[in-house]
C-alpha cells in the first residue's frame, strides 16, 4: 500500500510537472504574458511611436527620393541634379508602367498595409474598453478616443493617396467576421464625410473623457502620451485643425456639406501654436534606426531644391539678400559653392551642359566643407532638416492653418474674421518663425561632419519687422493677383515653401486638388513633357488577398484617376509653358 | 579531455595551412591518444561459450548462446524448421567454434552482422565429396582475403567434419593439417559470409571471403534505431551504405554524395556552394504554411539533430547560408544512412518526423580487422565551371552609334561610357579612355570569370578500431581544409573527432557511448551578388584593374567615384571584390553529438533500453568590416560579434519483449516506453555603433558612434526559445513463420508548440507484410514480398507560432519614459489543434536469379495532409495579416522505384547497375470555406508572381501575369512593337516542385580495379532566374546577340522624325527622312498581333529594335516580368565518376600494410542535358529550389584519394 501511494505521488508530481512545462514552453518568454501590465496605455503609445503615421519613415523616404521619379520629384519639392547621365528619366512622361512616375515608395513600403496594421491597437483597445466597467473603463476610454483620432487622421491620408479604401468594415478583423477579414472598398466621399463627422465628435468629447479619468490614469497618460504629455487641449486642437483641413479639401466637390461645418469648426479650439512634438532621442541619420532624414542623408544627391521653390524664395540675383528675398531661404536651403542659392531645373537640355562643364556636387552628407565647396546647386539645409538630430515630429502648424483660412476666405467658404491677404501675411510670418525655430534647435554645428563650417547654415534671424515686411510683400502679390486661380497660385506657392520636404504628401494632395503651384515642364532631348500623376496604386497584396472586393476598384487602380476631392474646375494649366515664369 | 573541451586543439586561427611539422606532430598525438584509449579493449576475440545439450533444437541453443554472449539471432522460422536437432558438449569454446559445431551437419549456414547472427539456408552446391581413399594428412598454408584483397584477420578456418580449426594471423595467413586432399575448409569471420573451400590437393591456397552484403542488405535500421530483417518491414526504407558515399571521394558532408542514391529523396544545394545549406526533401513534402518545416528529421546514432532551413541573407549570424548541423557530419565516419519515407515508418518518431526521417549510423569497431587502423587521405581540386555565357561583341551603350568622346590632355578621345546596357558599338580594339582617365583598349575581357579561382580541399582521416566479444570501440580523427572558388579569403577548416564504443559489462548490462565532436571554422562565406545581376557584368573592362586602380585609390581605400561618371556596375563589382578582400566574416562552431545507451537484459524475453542523446552546437560569429575611407576622415567600418547556441536533448526509455509461441510458428516482439525531447536555442550579440575610429582595429573599443536608445538593438541583441515534446510509444510485431508480419505501432505526443488544451495527439500505424515466395515458389524469383502500410500521424507547428501574445518594449529618452505594447499580427479565431497526415503505401520487393542479380523495389504511396496550421492571409485592411487556423487538405501521391541489376558477373568482372526514380504529384482537395485561390508565398518580392496552392490544382504552382493575347492566343504587341503584360489576371506558368527525379549508378569491377559512374536527373520544377532575366535586359548574354545585326538576323531600318522605325536596307545609307542619319541593323518583328486603327488585331508588322526587346526583361521595379522569364529546370548530370585500384598484395606487404587503394574521382562533372541556360541548375538562393538571384559558377571537383589499412 505504501509503495502504491509513493508511486501515485510520483506519477502525479511528474504529470503535473509535465503539464506545467508544456504550458510554459508554449508561451514565448520574451513576449508579454497576461496580468503583467495594463496593456491599453502601451497600445496607444505603440501606435503613436510607430513610423508612417506621424513619424516619417526611413525606407519610404529612401525610395521617395532615390530615383527622383517619386511624388517628391513630380511635385517638384525635391529632385536630383538631373542631366542626360540619368537615362531613366527618358521615361519621365510615363504615368502607366511605373518606369516613369514611380509609386514604389508607397506601394512597396507598405504604406497602405501598415496604415491598417499599425492601428490594430484601435480594436485591441476597443475590446479592452468593452470588457471593462467603472473607472477602469473610463480610463481606457480616453485612449480609445485618442487612438480613434489617429485612425481618422490616417484614413483620410489613405483616401488622399488611393481614393477608395476599405474603411467601414476595416480595422476590426479580430471580431471574427469574415466581412471584416476581407473588407469592402468604400466610397471615398462617404469616408471623408464620416471622418469629418467623427472628428467633430472627438473635438467635443476629448476634454470630457479626460476629465472622467482617474488622477492615476491621468498621470499614466502624461507618461504614455509621447506626443503631448497628456495635454488633451493639443489633441483637441489637432483634431479640429485636421477637420478643418479635410473640410477645405472636400469643399470643392461638396460645398454645401463643407461650408456649415467649416463655420462650426472655426468656433471650436484651433491651434494657437505650432503642433509638433520632440522625439525622445536625437535622430542619427547615419546608421540603422534613422528616420526619414536618414532616407535623405543616404540620398543626399536627390535633395536639391527645384526652381519651382527656389524662384519663389530667391529673387533678383542668386545671392540671398535680406528684404529682397524670402527670409526663410537661408534656413531652408543650403548655399552653393558660389555662396549663393540656386535651384535645379527640369529643363534637362539646359542643365546637362552645366553639369558637363564641371558644375557638380559632393554626393554625401558627411562632410559639410566638401558640400559647401563642391555643390553647384542648393540642397536642403543640413542643419535645419537633413542632419538636424533635434527634428521634431510635425503634426500641424500655424502657417498651414493660416493658409487654410486664407483659402476659406478667398473662396467664401466661411467667415474667418480676417481677409485672405491678412491670413497670407500671417502664414508668412508664422512660417518664418517656424523654420527659424527648427534651425535654431539644430545641433548640427557641433557635429564632427560639420567640421566647424556650419555658420552659413545658421543665418541670423531677421527682425520681426523684416519678416512682417516680407509678409506684406507676399500679401501684396496676393492682392495683385487677378483671378481666384492666380491668387491660389500665390497661396499654394506659400504652402509649398512652408511644408516643402517636411510634408510632401500634403503638398502633393493640395497640388492635385488645386492645380497650384504650376510646375516646370520637363524637357529631355527636346521633348517637353508635362505629366501629372493623380494617385498611387494599391499594393499587389490586396489583389491577391482581397480579390473580390479589389476587383470593384481595379479599373481605377492606375496613376491617373483623380481623387474624389478634385473639383471639376481645377486649374487646367498645370504647367508653365516655359521656364521664364516668375 | 581537456583538449577537446576547449575545442581549439585542432583549429588554426590564422592562415589556411599550418606548418607540415605541426601537422605531423598533431596527427601523431591524435593517433597515440586513440591507441591509448583503445588499449583497454585489446583483448582479442575469445568470448567463451559452454553448451552441453542432447537432441536440442537450434532455437534452444540460440537462446543459450544469446544469454551467454549477448549476440541475437535473426532467422526465418521456415528456414529453421529444416534444422536437425543437435547434441553438443562444448566447454569454453569461442563463439565461432560453438557456431561451427551447431551448423556442422545442418543444411543451414550463418553470418555475423554486428551483434546479430543471421541464419540462412545453404546453397545446394555446398555439399562435400567424401574422400575416396585413405590418404596421409596434408599441411595446408593459405591466406584469407576480402574482396578488395585485404587480409582478413582472425578468421576461423575449420576442417569440415572435424573440430580442428585455427584463426588467421594479422596477415590473414594460416597453416592447418587436413586429413586428405579432398578436405573441405570452412572459413568464417565476423562481417563475412561463411565459405566452404575444397582443397582438391592444393597445399597453398588463397581464399576470398565475401562481405556479408546480403546479410547487411537484409537488416535495416528502423525507427528508434531498432534493427529489423528487411523481409519483415511493411514500408519503404532506403538504405545507403557508408562506402557508397566515398566511392567517388569524400565530400565536405555526406549528403553531397547522396544525389540520386535513394528514390524519393531529393537533394539540392544552392548558390552558397558546398559550405552552404542543403535541401533534403522526402516525397515532395510541401506545406501550405511557407514557414512550416518540410525537412526530414535527422537522427545520428539515436540523437535528434538540430536543424534549420537554409537561406541566404537570413537573420542568422552575418546573414550567410550557414547550412545546418547535418553539414558537419563526416563522410568517413558514416556506416549507413537509412531513410524512412512514409508515415508508418516514422510513427515512432512522432511530430518531429512528419516529413520523414534520415537515420545516420556512424561506424563502430564491430568487425574490425587487423590492427583495425585505417587512413584515408584525399586532395581535391575545386574548379569553377561557369555557365554564364556573356556576349563579347558589343560594348556599353544604347545603340551602335552611342559613342562618347571627351577631352583628355587637350585631345578628343573616345571613352568607355557611363552606361548600364550593352547595346553599344562593337568592340574594335581601339584606344579608349577608362573611367580613371587612363587609356585602355576597347576590347572585351572575361571579367566575370576573373572573379573566381581554383579552390582545393584536403582531407585526412585516421581511424582505429577494435572488437571483442566484450564489445568494440572505434575512434577517428578527420582534418579537412577547404578553399573556396570565390576568394583566397574564403575557406573552411574542420577537425572532427568521432568515438564509438560499446561494452558488455555483465550478463545483465551492456553500454554504448557514441560521441562526435566537430570544430568548424569558416571565413567569408558566399553572399548574394544580386546587385551585380541587376546592373550587369560588363565585359568592357578588366575587373582587376577596375578594383585595384579605380575602385580603390592610392590610400588603398575606396575612392569617391561620385565625379567619375561610372556605371552602377562598377560600384557593385568593386563592392563585391572589396568585401572579399577587406572584410572578414568568420563563424567558429563547436558541435557535439553524443549518445549514451544502457541495455539491461532482465530475462531472456525482456530487456530494457535507456538512452540519452544530445546535439549541442555553439557558434561564435565575428564580422570585421573594414573602414571604407581614411581621407578626409575615417568612414565606415564595423565590428560585430554574436554567439548562437542550440541544443536538442532526447531521453528515451523502452521496455522490450521478444518471444516465440506455438512451436516457434508465432513470434512476438515489441516495446513500449516514454520519450522526452527538448530543443533550445539562444543567440546573443553586439556590435559597434557608427563605424570605427581607426582602421584595422576590430574592437568594441574602436567604436566611432554614440550609443543611444535608437541604436540599442545594435548594441545588444538576444533571442531564445525552447519547445518540448513528451511522448509515449508502443510497437508490436507479430509474425507467423516468416511469411506474414503484422506490425502495429502507436505514439501519443504532448507538444508545447500547441495550445495547452489541444497539445496532445495520438497517431496509430499498421503494416502487413507477406513474403509470398515462402508459399508459392516462382521460377527465378528468390524473394517476393508485398507490403501494405497505413498511418495517421500528427504534427504541431513552429515554436510560438500558435500563441498570439503581445510584444512589449520601452520608449525611453529625453522626456519620455513609456511602455509600448504591440498586438499580435495575426487573428486567432480559436485554439489551434494538430495538423494531420494520413498515408497508405503499397510496395513490392522482389529478387531474382542466382545471387540476387536483379532486385526490384517499387512503392506507391498516397497521403493527405489535412488540418494544416497556417496563417491564412487576409486583407491587411482588417488590421491583421492573417488568420491562424487549421485549414486545407493536400493530397500527395507518387511512385518510387529502384532496380538493381548485375548484368555481368564472372570470376574477374562484376558490373552492377542501379536505377531509381520517383514520380510525385499533388492536388489541393480542400482549402477554406469558399476560398479557391491560396497564395502560399510571393515568388519574388514586390511583384504579382506567387507560389500558390489553389483548390483542385497541384500545390506549388507559380501564378503570374501572362502576355496580353488575342482570342487566338497570339501575343499582342504595343505600338512600339514590344509584347505587353496583362496585369489584370494571373495564370499558371509552372510549378516549383519537380515531377520526377532520381539517379543511376554503375559500378564496374575488374579484379582490383573498379570504375564508377553516377548520374542524377530531375524533370519538372520551374525556376525564376534573375540572372537570365536581367542580363538579357542588360544585353549582356550571348543569347542577346540574336537580331543585333544582319549576321544575327537583324532587320535594317531607320528612324523617322516621328520616332517610327521604317524598314530599310542594310547596304544603303540613311534616306533624307531619317531623323539622325543612321541606318540601324538590329530590327525585329515579334511574332504576334497588333491593334490596328480600327481597334482590331492584325498581324504585327512593327519593327522594334533588339535593344527595346531585350530591355523589356530588365524590370527593376519587379512589378511584372515577361512570363518566358520563368525557366524549366530539367537536367541530367554526370554527378560522379571514379576509378579505384587496390594495390597488389606483394606491394602492400612490402609497405607493411594490409591494403592500399588509390582512387581518382570527379564530381559534378557536367550536364548531359539541362534546360536552364547561363546558370548552374543548383543556383537557387538559399536552396529553396526555385528563385535564383546569385550567380556563381558550378563547382567541378577532381580528387585523388589514398586509403590505407594497417
Amino acid at each position: 500500500m505504501r509503495r502504491a501511494i509513493l508511486y501515485s505521488l510520483f506519477f502525479t508530481a511528474t504529470l503535473t510537472g509535465c503539464k506545467k512545462d508544456l504550458t510554459n514552453k508554449f508561451n514565448n518568454p520574451d513576449q508579454l504574458g497576461s496580468g503583467v501590465t495594463d496593456i491599453v496605455p502601451g497600445l496607444f503609445t505603440n501606435t503613436v511611436s510607430n513610423n508612417k503615421l506621424f513619424i516619417q519613415d526611413y525606407g519610404e523616404w529612401f525610395y521617395l527620393l532615390n530615383d527622383g521619379l517619386g511624388p517628391t520629384g513630380y511635385e517638384q519639392i525635391c529632385q536630383r541634379y538631373i542631366s542626360y547621365r540619368y537615362d531613366w528619366f527618358s521615361a519621365y512622361n510615363d504615368l502607366t508602367t511605373g518606369n516613369g512616375f514611380d509609386d514604389y515608395a508607397i506601394t512597396s513600403q507598405g504604406y497602405f498595409e501598415t496604415s491598417y496594421t499599425r492601428l490594430k491597437t484601435w480594436e485591441s483597445i476597443r475590446a479592452e474598453v468593452n470588457a471593462r466597467s467603472g473607472q477602469a473603463k473610463l480610463d481606457a476610454d480616453m485612449y480609445f478616443k485618442l487612438i480613434t483620432l489617429v485612425k481618422l487622421y490616417q484614413s483620410a491620408k489613405l483616401v488622399d493617396f488611393f481614393n477608395s479604401i476599405p474603411y467601414f468594415n476595416a480595422f476590426e478583423g479580430t471580431t471574427g467576421n469574415s466581412s471584416n477579414w476581407y473588407p469592402a472598398y468604400d466610397d471615398p466621399k462617404s469616408i471623408y464625410e464620416s471622418v469629418i463627422t467623427d472628428l467633430g465628435g472627438l473635438v467635443d468629447s476629448l476634454p470630457i473623457a479626460y476629465n472622467l479619468m482617474s488622477s492615476t490614469g491621468q498621470q499614466i497618460l502624461a507618461a504614455q502620451d509621447i506626443a503631448f504629455k497628456g495635454d488633451i487641449s493639443k489633441w483637441t486642437k489637432f483634431a479640429n485643425a485636421t477637420r478643418l483641413k479635410l473640410l477645405v479639401r472636400i469643399a470643392g466637390v461638396d460645398a454645401s456639406f463643407a461650408k456649415p461645418l467649416i463655420t462650426e469648426t472655426l468656433t471650436k479650439p484651433l491651434p494657437t501654436e505650432d503642433i509638433t512634438f520632440p522625439l525622445w532621442y536625437d535622430t542619427d541619420q547615419k546608421s540603422a534606426g534613422g528616420l526619414w532624414m536618414r532616407g535623405m542623408y543616404e540620398n543626399i544627391y536627390a535633395t536639391f531644391i527645384p526652381n519651382i521653390l527656389m524662384k519663389r524664395m530667391n529673387y533678383g540675383d542668386t545671392a540671398y539678400t535680406s528684404g529682397i528675398d524670402d527670409p526663410r531661404l537661408p534656413v531652408i536651403a543650403m548655399p552653393t559653392k558660389y555662396g549663393d542659392y540656386r535651384g535645379v531645373s527640369y529643363n534637362i537640355d539646359t542643365q546637362t551642359p552645366i553639369y558637363t562643364a564641371g558644375n557638380k556636387y559632393y554626393p554625401y552628407g558627411d562632410n559639410l566643407p566638401s558640400s559647401l565647396s563642391r555643390n553647384s546647386f542648393s540642397m536642403y539645409n543640413f542643419a535645419t532638416i537633413v542632419r538636424n538630430g533635434k527634428m521634431p515630429v510635425y503634426m500641424f502648424s500655424l502657417a498651414e492653418m493660416d493658409l487654410l483660412l486664407a483659402e476659406i476666405e478667398l473662396k467664401g467658404l466661411a467667415s474667418t474674421g480676417k481677409t485672405a491677404d491678412q491670413h497670407i501675411k500671417d502664414a508668412v510670418i508664422n512660417s518664418t518663425n517656424f523654420w527659424y525655430n527648427l534651425n535654431g534647435s539644430s545641433d548640427f554645428n557641433v557635429d564632427p561632419d560639420a567640421a566647424g563650417a556650419a555658420a552659413p547654415l545658421y543665418p541670423v534671424k531677421p527682425s520681426d519687422a523684416v519678416i512682417a515686411n516680407w509678409g506684406d510683400t507676399i500679401s501684396t502679390k496676393f492682392l495683385a493677383a487677378g483671378s481666384v486661380d492666380d491668387k491660389m497660385e500665390i497661396l499654394m506657392e506659400q504652402k509649398f515653401i512652408h511644408l516643402n520636404i517636411l510634408h510632401p504628401y500634403e503638398c502633393w494632395a493640395e497640388l492635385r486638388r488645386t492645380g497650384h503651384p504650376k510646375l516646370e515642364p520637363f524637357t529631355w532631348h527636346g521633348a517637353v513633357w508635362t505629366p501629372f500623376p493623380e494617385r498611387v496604386r494599391y499594393p499587389n497584396e490586396e489583389s491577391i488577398n482581397n480579390p473580390t472586393n479589389f476587383s470593384k476598384v481595379s479599373s481605377e487602380n492606375n496613376m491617373t484617376s483623380k481623387i474624389f476631392w478634385v473639383p471639376s474646375d481645377r486649374n487646367p494649366t498645370l504647367y508653365w509653358s516655359d521656364y521664364n515664369y516668375k | 579531455m581537456h583538449l577537446i573541451a576547449t575545442g581549439k586543439l585542432f583549429s588554426f586561427q590564422k592562415g589556411f595551412c599550418p606548418t607540415p611539422k605541426l601537422l605531423v606532430v598533431m596527427k601523431l598525438t591524435i593517433i597515440l591518444w586513440i591507441i591509448g584509449c583503445l588499449q583497454v579493449q585489446a583483448e582479442g576475440y575469445a568470448q567463451k561459450v559452454s553448451l552441453t545439450q542432447k537432441n536440442a533444437s537450434l532455437t534452444d541453443i540460440f537462446k543459450m548462446i544469446r544469454k551467454q554472449t549477448g549476440y541475437s539471432f535473426l532467422y526465418n522460422d521456415r528456414t529453421l524448421s529444416k534444422a536437425k536437432k543437435v547434441t553438443l558438449d562444448l566447454r569454453d569454446v569461442t563463439l565461432e567454434e560453438a557456431l561451427q559445431a551447431c551448423f556442422n551437419e545442418q543444411p543451414l549456414t550463418y553470418s555475423i552482422v554486428d551483434k546479430t547472427i543471421v541464419i540462412k539456408e545453404k546453397e545446394a552446391m555446398q555439399t562435400t565429396a567424401a574422400p575416396t581413399a585413405e590418404t596421409p594428412p596434408l599441411e595446408i598454408k593459405g591466406q584469407v582475403l576480402d574482396e578488395s584483397g585485404k587480409p582478413v584477420v582472425a578468421a576461423t578456418v575449420t576442417v569440415k567434419g572435424t573440430k580442428k580449426s585455427i584463426a588467421t594471423d594479422e596477415n590473414g595467413l594460416f597453416t592447418l593439417t587436413v586429413p586428405d586432399p579432398n578436405a573441405v575448409l570452412v572459413i568464417s569471420s565476423i562481417g563475412f559470409q561463411t565459405r566452404e573451400f575444397k582443397i582438391t590437393g592444393r597445399t597453398l591456397v588463397s581464399i576470398t571471403l565475401t562481405q556479408s552484403a546480403t546479410a547487411i542488405d537484409d537488416v535495416v535500421v528502423t525507427a528508434l534505431g531498432v534493427k529489423r530483417e528487411k523481409a519483415s518491414i511493411g514500408y519503404a526504407v532506403s538504405t545507403v551504405k557508408g562506402e557508397e558515399l566515398l566511392k567517388s571521394g569524400a565530400t565536405m558532408n555526406p549528403f553531397l554524395a547522396l544525389y540520386g542514391k535513394a528514390s524519393g529523396v531529393g537533394v539540392n544545394t544552392g548558390a552558397a556552394g558546398p559550405m552552404g545549406g542543403l535541401k533534403i526533401n522526402i516525397r515532395g513534402a510541401f506545406s501550405l504554411n511557407p514557414n512550416q518545416n518540410t525537412r526530414p528529421l535527422f537522427v545520428v546514432d539515436g540523437v535528434i539533430i538540430s536543424d534549420r532551413a537554409t537561406s541566404m541573407g537570413g537573420t542568422v549570424g552575418a546573414g550567410y547560408d550557414y547550412g545546418a548541423n547535418i553539414n558537419d557530419l563526416n563522410s568517413e565516419d558514416i556506416e549507413s544512412i537509412d531513410i524512412l519515407k512514409g508515415a508508418k515508418a516514422t510513427v515512432l518518431y512522432g511530430t518531429d518526423a512528419a516529413n520523414g526521417v534520415v537515420l545516420i549510423t556512424t561506424k563502430s569497431g564491430k568487425g574490425a580487422k587487423g590492427f583495425g587502423m585505417t587512413g584515408a587521405f584525399q586532395y581535391t581540386i575545386e574548379q569553377p565551371k561557369s555557365y554564364l555565357d556573356l556576349q563579347k561583341e558589343y560594348g556599353l551603350g544604347s545603340s551602335i552609334y552611342d559613342t562618347v568622346y571627351t577631352t583628355r590632355n587637350g585631345q578628343t578621345v573616345r571613352q568607355i561610357p557611363n552606361e548600364r546596357f550593352s547595346f553599344g558599338p562593337k568592340f574594335d580594339g581601339s584606344d579608349v579612355m577608362f573611367y580613371d582617365s587612363t587609356m585602355v583598349k576597347n576590347s572585351p575581357h572575361d571579367g566575370y570569370r576573373s572573379m573566381f579561382q581554383n579552390g582545393h580541399s584536403y582531407n585526412a582521416n585516421v581511424a582505429i578500431s577494435g572488437s571483442s566479444e566484450k564489445g568494440s570501440m572505434r575512434a577517428s580523427y578527420t582534418n579537412y581544409k577547404y578553399l573556396d572558388i570565390i576568394s583566397p579569403n574564403s575557406w573552411q577548416q574542420r577537425n572532427t573527432f568521432s568515438f564509438n564504443g560499446n561494452i558488455k559489462a555483465s550478463k545483465l548490462a551492456s553500454f554504448e557511448l557514441v560521441s562526435n565532436i566537430y570544430n568548424i571554422v569558416s571565413q567569408n562565406r558566399r553572399e548574394q551578388n544580386g546587385a551585380s545581376i541587376a546592373w550587369g557584368f560588363p565585359v568592357d573592362f578588366d575587373y582587376n584593374n577596375l578594383y585595384n586602380n579605380l575602385y580603390k585609390d592610392a590610400t588603398g581605400y575606396q575612392r569617391d567615384l561620385s565625379n567619375y561618371g561610372v556605371p552602377t556596375a562598377v560600384g557593385d563589382i568593386g563592392a563585391y571584390k572589396w568585401a572579399l578582400d577587406k572584410n572578414r566574416n568568420k563563424d567558429d562552431k563547436f558541435h557535439i553529438i553524443t549518445s549514451a545507451k544502457a541495455i539491461l537484459n532482465f530475462s531472456k524475453h525482456v530487456f530494457f533500453v535507456g538512452q540519452f542523446g544530445l546535439d549541442y552546437d555553439n557558434t561564435n560569429y565575428t564580422s570585421e568590416i573594414s573602414v571604407t575611407r581614411i581621407l578626409p576622415s575615417v568612414a565606415g567600418g564595423a565590428f560585430n560579434v554574436s554567439k548562437e547556441n542550440n541544443t536538442v536533448q532526447t531521453y528515451q526509455t523502452l521496455l522490450n519483449y521478444d518471444n516465440d509461441f506455438n512451436h516457434s510458428d508465432f513470434h512476438l516482439s515489441g516495446f513500449g516506453g516514454a520519450i522526452y525531447r527538448l530543443r533550445t536555442t539562444e543567440t546573443i550579440g553586439t556590435g559597434t555603433i557608427g563605424g570605427l575610429n581607426f582602421p584595422g582595429w576590430y574592437s568594441l573599443n574602436n567604436q566611432a558612434g554614440i550609443p543611444s536608445a535608437a541604436n540599442l538593438y545594435q548594441l545588444r541583441s538576444y533571442s531564445r526559445g525552447s519547445d518540448v515534446l513528451y511522448s509515449a510509444v508502443a510497437s508490436a510485431t507479430l509474425s507467423w513463420k516468416s511469411e506474414f508480419y503484422l506490425d502495429l505501432s502507436a505514439r501519443e505526443d504532448w507538444n508545447s508548440t500547441l495550445p495547452p488544451g489541444n497539445n496532445r495527439y495520438f497517431y496509430p500505424g499498421a503494416s502487413i507484410t507477406w513474403n509470398y515466395t515462402d508459399r508459392f515458389k516462382i521460377p527465378a524469383m528468390n524473394r517476393g514480398q508485398v507490403r501494405f502500410a497505413w498511418a495517421d500521424v500528427g504534427n504541431g507547428t513552429n515554436r510560438y507560432f500558435a500563441n498570439n501574445q503581445y510584444d512589449l518594449s520601452y520608449i525611453s529618452g529625453a522626456g519620455a519614459q513609456a511602455v509600448s505594447v504591440g498586438p499580435p499580427s495575426n487573428i486567432l479565431p480559436g485554439a489551434l489543434s494538430p495538423e494531420r497526415k494520413r498515408e497508405f503505401e503499397l510496395g513490392i520487393n522482389n529478387t531474382f536469379f542466382k545471387n540476387n542479380r536483379v532486385v526490384v523495389d517499387i512503392d506507391y504511396y498516397r497521403n493527405n495532409v489535412y488540418h494544416q496550421i497556417i496563417s491564412l492571409p487576409v486583407s491587411q485592411a482588417s488590421s491583421s495579416s492573417g488568420l491562424l487556423i487549421n485549414v486545407g487538405n493536400v493530397r500527395n501521391w507518387g511512385l518510387e522505384f529502384s532496380v538493381t541489376g548485375t548484368p555481368v558477373l564472372t570470376r574477374d568482372i562484376r558490373w552492377d547497375i542501379t536505377v531509381n526514380g520517383a514520380r510525385q504529384q499533388s492536388k489541393v482537395v480542400e482549402l477554406y470555406r469558399d476560398l479557391s485561390v491560396y497564395v502560399r508565398n510571393s515568388l519574388i518580392n514586390g511583384n504579382g508572381a506567387s507560389v500558390n496552392a489553389n483548390l483542385g490544382r497541384p500545390a506549388g504552382e507559380i501564378m503570374s501575369y501572362d502576355y496580353n493575347r488575342d482570342d487566338n492566343g497570339n501575343r499582342v504587341v504595343s505600338s512600339s512593337g514590344i509584347y505587353t503584360i496583362d496585369n489584370t489576371k494571373s495564370v499558371e506558368l509552372g510549378n516549383v516542385n519537380p515531377k520526377i527525379y532520381g539517379g543511376l549508378l554503375s559500378d564496374f569491377h575488374y579484379k582490383s580495379l573498379s570504375f564508377r559512374i553516377g548520374l542524377d536527373y530531375k524533370y519538372g520544377g520551374t525556376i525564376f532566374s534573375y540572372t537570365n532575366d536581367r542580363l538579357t535586359g542588360d544585353g549582356q548574354l550571348a543569347s542577346t546577340l540574336k537580331y543585333r545585326d544582319e549576321q544575327h538576323g537583324g532587320l535594317a531600318y531607320y528612324i523617322d522624325n516621328t520616332g517610327t522605325n521604317i524598314p530599310w536596307q542594310h547596304n544603303q545609307g540613311a534616306p533624307a527622312g531619317s531623323a539622325d542619319g543612321h541606318v540601324y541593323h538590329d530590327g525585329l518583328i515579334l511574332p504576334g498581333v497588333k491593334l490596328d486603327a480600327n481597334n482590331k488585331y492584325v498581324k504585327n508588322d512593327i519593327i522594334t529594335s533588339a535593344t527595346n526587346y531585350y530591355e523589356s526583361y530588365a524590370n527593376d521595379l519587379a512589378t511584372a516580368f515577361p512570363p518566358d522569364g520563368l525557366k524549366k529546370n530539367d537536367y541530367i548530370k554526370l554527378r560522379e565518376a571514379a576509378i579505384a585500384y587496390a594495390l597488389p598484395k606483394k606491394i602492400t606487404e612490402r609497405l607493411h600494410l594490409q591494403s592500399m587503394t588509390v582512387t581518382l574521382a570527379g564530381r559534378n562533372l557536367f550536364y548531359l542535358y539541362k534546360t536552364i541556360p547561363n546558370i548552374d541548375v543548383e543556383s537557387a538562393t538559399g536552396a529553396d529550389g526555385y528563385v535564383e538571384n546569385t550567380v556563381f559558377p558550378g563547382q567541378r571537383t577532381f580528387s585523388l584519394g589514398l586509403n590505407v589499412g594497417f
